[in-house]
């Protein structure tokens, strides 16, 4: 289907008073409880740094799961489990996840509902508290709301008061978005079933922009305004332009991160970039993290890739040339493995730069539909054969 | 707005804020508890260790997967309650039978603040001592110094230079080693002294191979060039030789440079905080005590006893000496037949609290009272009176926060000898694996000065990264041995 | 001492190995440099096996397999397409260069045109010089 655009809220007055974008998330959560078998959304846990997958049992439940959570990078993709119906809400790059494992045969499409949420990046954790600390000088504990808005980073505190400071200058400053979210380029998750942000909506007006991609999702929508949780509208077409627009400048501005951060590695002369390799993966301990915290990576745990001998003599290890390898054609980039390395290894850059390359010159990107077979799955001849 | 509490919640999904019981550093960890089994999720909001994990950490599902321990009388395998009465039993008979004997209690850190506590007041019960293997260190240095306090991993990052002694990040602590390439980057000198060069190659600017009978020299030699800006980083174990770490205190004191003493048990620091260890003995005296009749009883917590000693197999005689063992344990460990063996939930069933080794005073959000929960049972069976678990807790907080308003004193101390004499010797890099008697793959070496003959990909190969005359033993003690036989 | 490349050939069981063979037994010159592996298919060659020899030592790599149409496996050497392209990516990216990789199909009846090759291949990686990714101990 053609994909259609709503304007959305809650109908419960206080939802829409106190949630983000008018509630329309946590009501449609409400409208879907018990009719999956798993309902995995992000709850906080005291504080706005720190979050936890829940499954949703009751409209109680739903409501825990209220208010954004940029600093919240966790992988939800492994949440779901094969043979269960599960309704879950994720930002792209777990979407783009949930669909290459899809293709791998671990989850099933017709038994998701893929809620997707706008991204225009996400914060890691201790660098923004530390960064709150530096700047306004504020505990972690003082903050209760963040947000990130028209090119701002904003922070509220527990008395009321705002804090903020461009993205650009925070970038600057080197903290901010994580490096792969500055460049990471699909900002509405088109591969789920709806695809819920605040982008293309009116001030003030506590309102949430809902595109919908699927017959699936257009049910779901459609039953919860029948069973009253949600009320829509039509947008305008000047706010759909608006919207495309903010689209638009946040991937020009992935882009510009693009040429500096990947394009940089792109452009080394050969032996230059072979070195670079070299030398940054040469620290790393064989903990393995990378790969368990992979969403794309899903074979067990005695994969052929985990070998690695400190004392061995192999310019790169046998592990990370196979996982070179391997996410050449899969890798989303979403950044949970540079995340986790404990010798910061800067892996999801490396991993980005084989698939752009990949990509350029295949045209496939994975995670985008489960209809995309990855090249080396195909069965046909190539042209120039 | 809307706020809520976070613990009021109901978490559908059993989602358990923890910390990895490996190592002080007390890495954040998520551990999930679903029907499955156990899995992780990495904490990326912890600041101790913004979701990093070591191997160690990455394999806590297997570490927690493994068969728990079930309560045992003497080979008899036995419902807990008979375990419980067992105890008693054993420790009543033990006051009539033990003449002047001794009876140790003996925790190397896997414990909860609770727990340890409730260890002190079971100890004075049943007029026994408790020692956590570092009480030479602790009587000779003084405990506040080997603490570090309210600080944490950032000074690394600041540190002029830095000064590893006998320490391999890359097996022991890899967490230091993101911090030390900060540190780097920030232009900090960083010199390795040690008996292997640390596979941090890429990090280390100086690297100096030294039998550990020379450290002492070494170090004192390098007095001259340290300045206040210098940061000692050393590993503090039951195997630490005192006369290194008195060397380096002293230099520490002379020139106001700073230490950062690694620890190798989940809890060590809140052991040191609470000044549990009130005996000052070593493990090599404990295990000359058994030998010799001097300890009778021994009450052994959450330590695979058997498998983590240099010399397992000496302790294991030594334990067949005994009167009574009783061993608290939550992983399956081998019964021995003279022991009564007591269950404890897993580390991350637990609750309580924790200091980690810079300071911070951390909890475990599990449900279950552990060393605390079988102490009272014991303590019941005794007739005492149960400790509220929120009494141990508050009286954590309270010794903590006195702690922390401490200075820590500073004074050069008399440097003993060196336990090891010039000649061949062992060397024991401890690793959470190690200690806790879990294989680990990639240790596979020893010195060149003693096995010119091992290969390379044998379980133990020659390298030229090992002072001359030291054997690595990075494996069970046992299994070192029989390699030594072969190479002699 | 002048360069010597090392070069590592996957040969198809059917088709190129036999080429190899009937080079050799019509005594066929072609450089001593290629050390052969032989294969049940070209299909079964996993990308890995690829990188591992360069890991490991090879100046160069050369993929043999069936002529399109001809595989014994009826499209094996489709994959070996798909897998000969995605390599070459690969190599370039890494900073190996996907000069150093080559496709050809040789059937067995083949014998001068895989002799030929493989001069002309060893010439190549002759020009090219040692593979960069070695290290100095290999
Ligand atoms: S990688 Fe992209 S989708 Fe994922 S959190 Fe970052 S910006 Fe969002
Ligand atoms: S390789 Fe890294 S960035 Fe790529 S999908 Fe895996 S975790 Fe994400
Ligand atoms: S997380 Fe980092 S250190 Fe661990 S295996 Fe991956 S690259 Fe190596
Ligand atoms: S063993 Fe130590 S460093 Fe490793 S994850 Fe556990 S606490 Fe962290
Ligand atoms: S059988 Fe020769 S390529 Fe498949």
């Amino acid at each position: 289907m053609n994909s259609k655009s709503f304007w959305g809220w809650s109908s419960t007055e206080a939802l829409r008073e106190g949630g983000e974008s008018g509630g329309f998330v946590t009501s449609f959560l409400e409208s879907i409880v018990g009719k999956y078998d798993n309902i995995l959304a992000v709850r906080k846990t005291g504080t706005v740094f720190e979050g936890a997958v829940m499954s949703i049992d009751s409209k109680e439940d739903a409501i825990k799961t209220q208010g954004a959570l940029h600093a919240v990078c966790m992988e939800l993709s492994h949440y779901i489990k094969k043979g269960e119906r599960t309704a879950i809400v994720l930002k792209p790059c777990d979407a783009r996840a949930v669909i290459e494992n899809m293709k791998r045969n671990h989850v099933e499409r017709e038994n998701v509902l893929l809620i997707g949420l706008n991204c225009g990046g996400t914060l890691p954790p201790v660098d923004t508290m530390r960064f709150i600390d530096n700047y306004f000088e504020l505990a972690p504990e003082d903050i209760v709301k963040e947000e990130i808005a028209k090119g701002k980073i904003i922070f509220k505190t527990t008395s009321g008061k705002e804090f903020w400071k461009t993205i650009d200058e925070i970038e600057e400053e080197g903290f901010g978005r994580r490096e792969n979210c500055r460049y990471c380029d699909v900002k509405i998750p088109s591969m789920c079933d709806i695809a819920c942000g605040n982008w293309g909506t009116p001030a003030g007006k506590n309102i949430t922009f809902v595109e919908v991609f699927t017959e699936n999702g257009n049910n779901a929508l459609e039953q919860a305004v029948r069973e009253g949780f949600i009320n829509v509208g039509e947008p305008s077409e000047k706010m759909i332009a608006v919207r495309s627009k903010i689209n638009g400048i946040m991937k020009k501005m992935a882009g510009g991160w693009n040429k500096r951060i990947i394009g940089r590695l792109r452009n080394m002369p050969n032996e230059e970039r072979l070195a670079y390799i070299k030398n940054v993966l040469s620290p790393c301990i064989a903990c393995y993290a990378c790969r368990k915290a992979c969403p794309v990576c899903k074979c067990g745990d005695d994969c052929k890739c985990m070998q690695m001998d400190p004392d061995d003599s192999l310019p790169i290890s046998i592990f990370h040339s196979i996982r070179l390898l391997h996410l050449t054609e899969s890798c989303i980039g979403c950044g949970n493995c540079s995340d986790v390395c404990p010798v910061d290894i800067p892996l999801a850059h490396l991993h980005q730069l084989f698939a752009r390359n990949y990509e350029k010159k295949t045209g496939y990107k994975p995670g985008m539909s489960i209809e995309d077979i990855p090249p080396l799955s195909r069965g046909d001849l190539p042209e120039g054969y | 707005m809307r706020t809520y509490h976070p613990y009021l919640e109901v978490i559908c999904l059993k989602v358990i804020d923890s910390h990895c019981p490996g190592c002080s550093i007390l890495c954040g960890v998520h551990i999930i508890d679903d029907d499955e089994g156990i899995d992780i999720e990495f904490m990326k909001s912890c600041t101790i260790n913004s979701g990093k994990l070591c191997k160690f950490g990455i394999d806590l599902p297997k570490f927690y997967s493994s068969p728990k321990q079930e309560p045992y009388v003497y080979g008899k395998k036995v419902s807990y309650d008979d375990a419980i009465a067992a105890t008693a039993d054993a420790l009543k008979s033990w006051e009539n039978t033990r003449g002047m004997s001794e009876g140790v209690i003996l925790c190397t850190g896997d414990a909860t603040c609770e727990e340890l506590l409730v260890l002190g007041k079971l100890a004075k019960k049943a007029d026994m001592v408790c020692a956590t293997g570092l009480g030479k260190i602790v009587s000779t240095i003084g405990g506040t110094t080997l603490l570090r306090k309210s600080s944490n991993f950032n000074i690394i990052e600041y540190a002029k230079s830095i000064i590893l002694v006998d320490i391999d990040p890359y097996y022991q602590y890899p967490l230091i080693a993101r911090k030390l390439q900060i540190a780097k980057s920030n232009g900090a000198h960083i010199i390795s002294i040690g008996t292997e060069k640390p596979h941090i190659d890429h990090i280390v600017d100086e690297v100096k191979l030294i039998h550990p009978s020379k450290m002492q020299k070494e170090l004192e030699s390098l007095c001259e060039s340290v300045s206040s800006e210098t940061l000692f980083i050393t590993s503090l174990g039951i195997y630490s030789d005192l006369s290194t770490i008195a060397a380096i205190n002293n230099n520490c004191t002379k020139q106001y440079s700073r230490i950062m003493y690694m620890k190798d048990f989940a809890n060590t620091e809140g052991s040191l905080v609470l000044g549990i260890d009130t005996k000052n003995n070593s493990i090599e005296d404990i295990i000359e005590g058994m030998e010799s009749g001097k300890i009778t009883a021994l009450f052994l917590i959450e330590s695979p006893l058997y498998e983590s000693y240099i010399d397992n197999e000496r302790f294991r005689n030594a334990c067949q000496n005994l009167q009574h063992l009783i061993i608290l344990q939550s992983r399956a460990t081998s019964v021995p037949n003279n022991a009564i063996m007591l269950p404890l939930p897993l580390f991350y069933e637990r609750k309580g609290t924790l200091i980690n080794v810079c300071g911070r005073f951390l909890s475990l959000k599990g449900d279950k009272e552990g060393v605390a929960g079988v102490s009272n049972d014991i303590l019941e069976k005794l007739g005492a009176k149960k400790l509220s678990f929120e009494t141990l807790t508050q009286e954590a907080v309270d010794r903590y926060s006195k702690w922390k308003s401490l200075i820590p004193e500073r004074s050069t101390v008399e440097v003993p000898k060196s336990a090891v004499d010039s000649g061949p010797c062992h060397k024991y890099i401890s690793n959470p694996f190690l200690v806790r008697g879990l294989p680990y793959t990639p240790c596979k070496r020893v010195g060149k000065g003693l096995y010119p003959k091992a290969k390379k990909k044998e379980r133990y190969a020659v390298l030229q990264d090992i002072a001359e005359n030291v054997v690595l033993s990075y494996e069970k003690d046992t299994r070192f041995r029989k390699v030594l036989d072969i190479y002699e | 001492m002048s360069f010597e490349p090392k070069i590592l050939a996957f040969l198809c069981n059917w088709c190129s190995y036999g080429a190899a063979d009937m080079a050799g037994t019509s005594r066929l010159q072609y450089p001593s440099n290629i050390r052969i592996i032989r294969f049940m298919c070209s299909g079964r060659i996993d990308p890995n096996f690829v990188i591992e020899a360069f890991l490991r030592g090879a100046d160069g790599v050369m993929i043999t397999g069936c002529h399109i149409g001809d595989c014994h496996y009826i499209d094996g050497n489709y994959k070996t397409v798909h897998r000969y392209e995605f390599l070459k990516e690969y190599l370039d990216t890494l900073g190996i260069g996907s000069e150093r990789l080559t496709l050809e199909w040789c059937s067995a009846a083949e014998g001068m045109k895989f002799s030929q090759k493989v001069t002309e291949f060893t010439e190549r990686i002759r020009k090219l010089g040692p593979s960069p990714i070695k290290g100095d101990e290999q």
